[in-house]
């Protein structure tokens, strides 16, 4: 009944307590800390992402609704959620292949695996979607062949897609290895002694332990594709209707002075991104209650 | 004295973790602080050394009251199971820490770091980082960390636990040095029984909060006051006997004892013999002591130095066993006997084999310890009583019965398991009885085999007045006290006992039974004693002066209160005035023990009390 | 330590020798396909910047690489870049430590917005930072009669730089602030030092390797920003005008060789960067793991 009181330690030191006194700051240094924090927080991040929500809906919802069902604004939507559907599971078979060898063998070469997989992020965005173009361009290495072909790469959708699958690239196996590599092979191999095959021992042993941190990985993986603004604007040639993106046709409508209806697409967008944290703050809660 | 705790207490979400504790450590001395995890121990010595807030009583350090000082400015030494070195530090910066943000100056830090790693036997290994030494090695600078600054006091919080068995071995023997070179008042807390024999000066026995005994290691096995304290420290062959003019009686043996037991004439008695003190011989002549007949050997094994038996004997009239515990339903004796290899040599043993026990020296426990009865008819009504029961007895180190009673027909077993685990985990002793009987007579039956304390009643809400007949019945039934705790009672631990007098009473049974529970519940007492309008005051107030008196010699914090009006009204209004949660009636007794009646009180009171348990306390003196 | 991070040779299997070391399936294929996927979407794209650069001469690269407009920019790019990680190492470390120590309604909430510039599109937090910032924004009309313009200058930059940068010293600091045993705290305190004292001496200590690990995160992903400072730079040659912009407008003029030369450069300056981050993230790592052998 009240056993579970009867703790040796403190309650301060635990999970979810104030720490007592002598532990702890004065009362106005924690009121300050806090202020200072939260300003800050609510400069940078509250205020821009109230401004796009007002800003959306300025006109009223006639206004909102009618930016969104415009046809050049449903066609970015239709490309941008193509983009994701062939973006994701592409980069989710490779965060898997890469985090399993990484996380389960010892190789040569393998943190100069790990950096290349961290690569992407480094890249500025321009020059992710400038290597494409050097690539693919029409003055690019292999433009004069893609031209005899007919192949368009470059200001087409296969380009963006490219583009975004490198900037993607990191984020399933950078999930993944850490949750991976702490978790162990003892499972797999018990599996393994009763006579599991090596796909078995996959799916049913390896997969099912981190598929929350690969869910997030996925969700993430999937913010970014769709939201992915500089190297998709290198490599798409902003072709209204074809080749614009949710995030390019937000620059479009924004510098042609259409601000209700380049907030009311940005609020689609920060729509996506707040579901994004709401998973995120979901599985985090999913986890640290199954430990 | 260096260090003095006075009456400290902590609680977390109402629960005493520790309850009402006192001791002083004397200039030089290495006080050892025992006790099970989660007995408190490692809590009192954060509060001793600032670590972990005090909500009452006080902490005087060479005379200083330090009670509201933050950790900082108390002066102490404190070593933390875990290390807690700082990883960014070398070695050197370690041990200077406490001078240095002293502002101490370089050359001085310097040698006295020197020394105090040489002390530690740590010499030269000032430039490593913490990281790059053995577990060992870290709690030997945490150690020199923590006496850089001459502190007045020692504290060390477990600090081998985390440690294998060579390394502590080693480490005990560098901390008895240092503290007696140093002759620093240290308390070490432990719960390795070994550990503490080795170390302590005095040491103390602390369980679920509370300071059962202090005194040097060999005073506490040999002689313990309390039946936890007995079991606690080495193995125990603990009985229940009767104490007689010229010692103790187990059944029909006699033990000759110049015994230090109260002279009332206690009935009942605990009898204690250590393992050691059994004799095993092949003919009852053999032996040169008391004789408790022929056993059987049911368990033998070999540990080193010693050989460990444990025998059965046939029932003794009249004779209990406590520990080592017998299987239920079983009256058989169980005897734990420890031999040396010489002795084993002589006379060997198997399983099987039979051997006469005599038993060299006992010792007969001042405190008998309380027993507690808890009566449950397996349905949700008693699951309340259950619970606070079991916790009472938890708190107070009461043995347990429980009694199972579902009045026309016997409980069946699975409902009776579901009772015993309502009761939880952490009791001293656990009986359970099934009875065929109804709850009244059964409760009759079961104290004549043996008395209890306290016998712990449900009161069903739908119907009192059941309730209170079962109580009747039972108050009349024995010496024991009742408690009645409500169906719908779902409270806390109470913590704000309500006595309720009228002049004359409370007898000294009221107060010492109610101040004994208060003193184990960390609880404080009002008692309350009703006026009619006009009566005067002095007399009521001189009576209850004296039992405010007698109440806080125990240790419990008391006060008066006289009111003027009805009764029932006057309590009732105490009751949420001063937010009592339990209420505490005394039963004058008549001449003739079958003719108790509750009335007319508590009929009247009870619709008001809103689910309060209430004692029942029967008041032998009053009636004559 | 892990058996896994042993030598290879000292783990003798009966002479077969496991492939990746271990008894476990797939060694081959996953790497097969991790390396095949870096290698066609990310090492050969990138080494056309290399390629590339070498049709050009020696001269010819330095001109474009100094040029006074992609010196402004880079001076630009690098101290904007240094200017947001900065005030987020300082705030970042305070935001770590209230959401780590302190209780107040909201927390959960407030700890999880951190992540929105992770998720938010740069395009969208381009848009609505500059017109927070404008002259006639939300705070920019309270900013703008003190003489502080933000939006269309340098500073707008460093704003939304700082937005962009803002959940890496928090991410990386607030673990550390967690695993901090209290007991090493309570040491400090019984050993006379104030809560100060301890901060400065103790705490900090521990955590200014994460504190580095995540400036050097930010800086880095702030250096290569352009989604979300376009909107509110200005964008004017020489005065607003950031690397990542001049790539994108000598793209756009199809002066490939220009671009390339620039992005060239940007991209040793990230690679020096990661290196960077994989080396402090190492040695945090080395010392946690020698720790965990010590005892």
């Amino acid at each position: 009944m009240m056993v579970g009181n009867r703790l040796g330690r403190p309650v301060g030191a635990a999970e979810g307590a104030e720490r007592y006194g002598p532990l702890t700051e004065p009362r106005w240094v924690r009121w300050l800390l806090t202020a200072v924090a939260l300003g800050f927080l609510g400069l940078f991040l509250v205020v821009p992402l109230v401004l796009v929500f007002t800003k959306a809906f300025a006109g009223g919802w006639a206004a909102y609704l009618e930016a969104l069902r415009d046809p050049v604004a449903l066609a970015a939507v239709r490309l941008t959620l193509l983009v994701a559907v062939l973006t994701v599971p592409v980069n989710l078979v490779f965060g898997l292949a890469a985090a399993w060898a990484i996380a389960k063998f010892r190789f040569r070469g393998k943190n100069l695996l790990i950096t290349l997989i961290d690569l992407p992020f480094s890249v500025s965005p321009v020059v992710a979607g400038m290597i494409f173009v050097l690539l693919f361009g029409a003055q690019g290495w292999l433009g004069p062949w893609l031209s005899a072909h007919d192949v368009k790469i470059i200001f087409a959708v296969p380009g963006i897609v490219l583009a975004t699958m490198f900037v993607t690239a990191p984020l399933v196996a950078r999930e993944l290895i850490p949750l991976l590599q702490s978790q162990g092979d003892d499972e797999e191999e018990a599996a393994l002694t009763l006579g599991a095959s090596g796909w078995q021992t996959f799916f049913r042993v390896s997969l099912p332990k981190v598929r929350w941190g690969l869910l997030y990985g996925v969700v993430l993986c999937n913010a970014r594709a769709m939201g992915e603004f500089g190297a998709v604007s290198v490599v798409s040639g902003h072709i209204r209707g074809l080749t614009n993106t949710l995030p390019l046709h937000v620059e479009i409508l924004y510098n042609e002075y259409q601000l209700t209806a380049s907030f009311a697409v940005a609020s689609l967008l920060t729509l996506l991104a707040l579901v994004t944290l709401v998973l995120k703050s979901l599985i985090e809660w999913k986890t640290s209650r199954s430990r | 004295m260096s260090i003095v705790v006075e009456a400290l207490i902590k609680r977390y979400a109402g629960h005493p973790v520790v309850n009402n504790v006192s001791l002083e450590v004397a200039d030089g001395e290495l006080f050892v602080l025992l006790g099970s995890s989660g007995s408190g121990k490692s809590t009192l010595l954060r509060m001793i050394a600032g670590l972990t807030e005090v909500d009452g009583g006080r902490v005087l350090l060479h005379g200083r009251d330090v009670t509201d000082l933050p950790p900082a400015r108390r002066g102490v030494g404190f070593v933390f199971q875990s290390y807690a070195l700082f990883r960014g530090m070398t070695v050197a910066e370690n041990v200077e820490f406490a001078l240095s943000i002293r502002g101490v100056a370089k050359a001085v830090r310097r040698s006295r770091r020197e020394e105090l790693l040489e002390m530690v036997g740590l010499a030269g290994l000032h430039g490593r980082m913490p990281r790059q030494l053995s577990g060992g090695q870290q709690q030997r600078v945490a150690l020199a960390r923590a006496l850089a600054h001459q502190p007045e006091v020692l504290l060390l919080d477990e600090p081998f636990g985390a440690l294998d068995a060579k390394v502590r071995t080693e480490l005990r023997r560098t901390i008895r040095e240092i503290q007696r070179e140093l002759k620093i008042a240290t308390i070490f807390v432990t719960h390795d029984q070994e550990e503490a024999f080795e170390l302590a000066d005095r040491l103390a026995v602390l369980s679920f909060g509370r300071l059962l005994e202090a005194g040097p290691p060999e005073e506490l096995y040999l002689r313990p006051e309390t039946e936890m304290v007995a079991n606690f420290l080495g193995s125990a062959n603990l009985m229940v006997g009767e104490s007689t003019a010229e010692g103790v009686r187990l059944g029909p043996v006699h033990f000759p004892l110049s015994t230090r037991a109260d002279g009332n004439g206690a009935r009942r008695v605990q009898v204690l013999f250590r393992p050691e003190d059994v004799a095993l011989r092949a003919a009852p002549d053999e032996l040169a002591c008391p004789v408790l007949g022929e056993a059987v050997v049911d368990h033998r094994a070999f540990i080193g130095s010693f050989e460990r038996l444990r025998l059965r004997l046939p029932p003794l009239q009249g004779v209990r066993t406590i520990a080592p515990p017998v299987p239920f339903g079983s009256a058989e004796i169980q005897v734990e006997v420890s031999r040396t290899q010489d002795q084993a040599r002589r006379f060997p043993l198997r399983p099987g084999d039979a051997a006469w026990v005599g038993v060299q020296r006992v010792h007969a426990l001042v405190h008998p310890g309380m027993r507690f009865l808890l009566l449950t008819d397996g349905t949700s009504r008693s699951s309340a009583a259950l619970s606070l029961g079991a916790e009472l007895a938890r708190l107070a180190h009461a043995r347990v019965t429980l009694l199972g009673s579902g009045g026309a027909e016997p409980l069946d077993e699975d409902s009776l398991r579901a009772a015993r685990e309502r009761l939880g985990s952490g009791l001293a002793a656990i009986d359970v009885r099934p009875s065929a009987e109804p709850p009244g007579e059964a409760v009759a039956t079961e104290v004549e085999r043996e008395p209890c304390d306290l016998v712990v009643l449900a009161l069903p809400d739908e119907a009192p007045a059941d309730g209170l007949a079962l109580a009747e019945k039972v108050v009349a039934g024995g010496q024991h006290h009742v408690l009645l705790v409500p169906a719908g009672f779902a409270g806390p631990v109470p913590t704000r006992f309500l006595v309720c007098v009228a002049v004359g009473e409370p007898g000294k049974e009221d107060v010492a039974f109610t101040g004994r529970l208060a003193r184990h519940l960390a609880a404080e007492a009002t008692i309350l004693t009703v006026l009619p309008e006009a009566e005067e005051a002095d007399r009521a107030e001189r009576f209850l002066e004296g039992s405010r008196r007698a109440m806080a010699r125990l240790g419990v914090r008391v006060e008066t209160r006289i009111r003027q009006g009805a009764v029932v009204d006057e309590i009732v209004a105490q009751i949420v005035e001063g937010g009592h949660d339990l209420v505490v009636v005394g039963v004058p007794l008549p001449g003739r023990p079958r003719e108790i009646s509750l009335g007319p009180l508590l009929p009247r009171l009870l619709p008001d009390l809103g689910h309060r348990p209430v004692l029942i306390i029967r008041s032998p003196e009053v009636a004559s | 330590m892990d058996a896994r991070e042993e030598p290879v040779k000292r783990r003798r299997t009966g002479g077969r020798r496991l492939p990746g070391g271990s008894v476990l399936p797939g060694f081959g294929l996953s790497l097969g396909i991790a390396l095949l996927y870096l290698g066609l979407i990310v090492l050969i794209p990138l080494s056309t910047v290399f390629l590339k650069t070498f049709t050009l001469t020696g001269s010819e690269f330095l001109a474009k690489v100094s040029s006074p407009r992609a010196l402004a920019a880079f001076q630009l790019s690098f101290t904007a870049a240094f200017v947001g990680a900065s005030v987020n190492a300082v705030f970042g470390v305070i935001v770590a430590w209230v959401l780590e120590r302190y209780r107040f309604p909201g927390r959960r909430l407030v700890d999880s917005m951190v992540d929105l510039p992770f998720a938010l599109p740069t395009a969208v937090a381009g848009i609505a930072l500059a017109s927070v910032y404008a002259g006639n924004g939300w705070i920019g009309r309270w900013l703008e009669p003190l003489g502080l313009k933000v939006a269309y200058t340098p500073l707008g930059i460093m704003v939304a730089l700082t937005f962009i940068g803002l959940p890496f010293v928090v991410r990386t600091v607030q673990p550390v602030l967690r695993d901090i045993d209290p007991e090493v705290e309570e040491a400090a305190a019984s050993l006379g030092a104030g809560r100060w004292t301890t901060f400065f001496r103790v705490l900090l200590p521990e955590l200014l390797p994460a504190v580095a690990t995540g400036f050097v995160l930010a800086f880095a992903r702030a250096l290569g920003e352009y989604g979300s400072v376009i909107f509110i730079a200005g964008n004017l040659p020489m005065k607003s005008e950031i690397v990542p912009l001049l790539i994108m407008i000598q793209l756009e003029q199809y002066d490939y060789a220009g671009a390339t030369a620039i992005a060239l450069v940007f991209l040793l300056a990230s690679f020096a960067l990661l290196f960077l981050i994989n080396f402090l993230s190492w040695r945090r790592q080395r010392g946690s793991l020698r720790e965990e052998v010590a005892s």
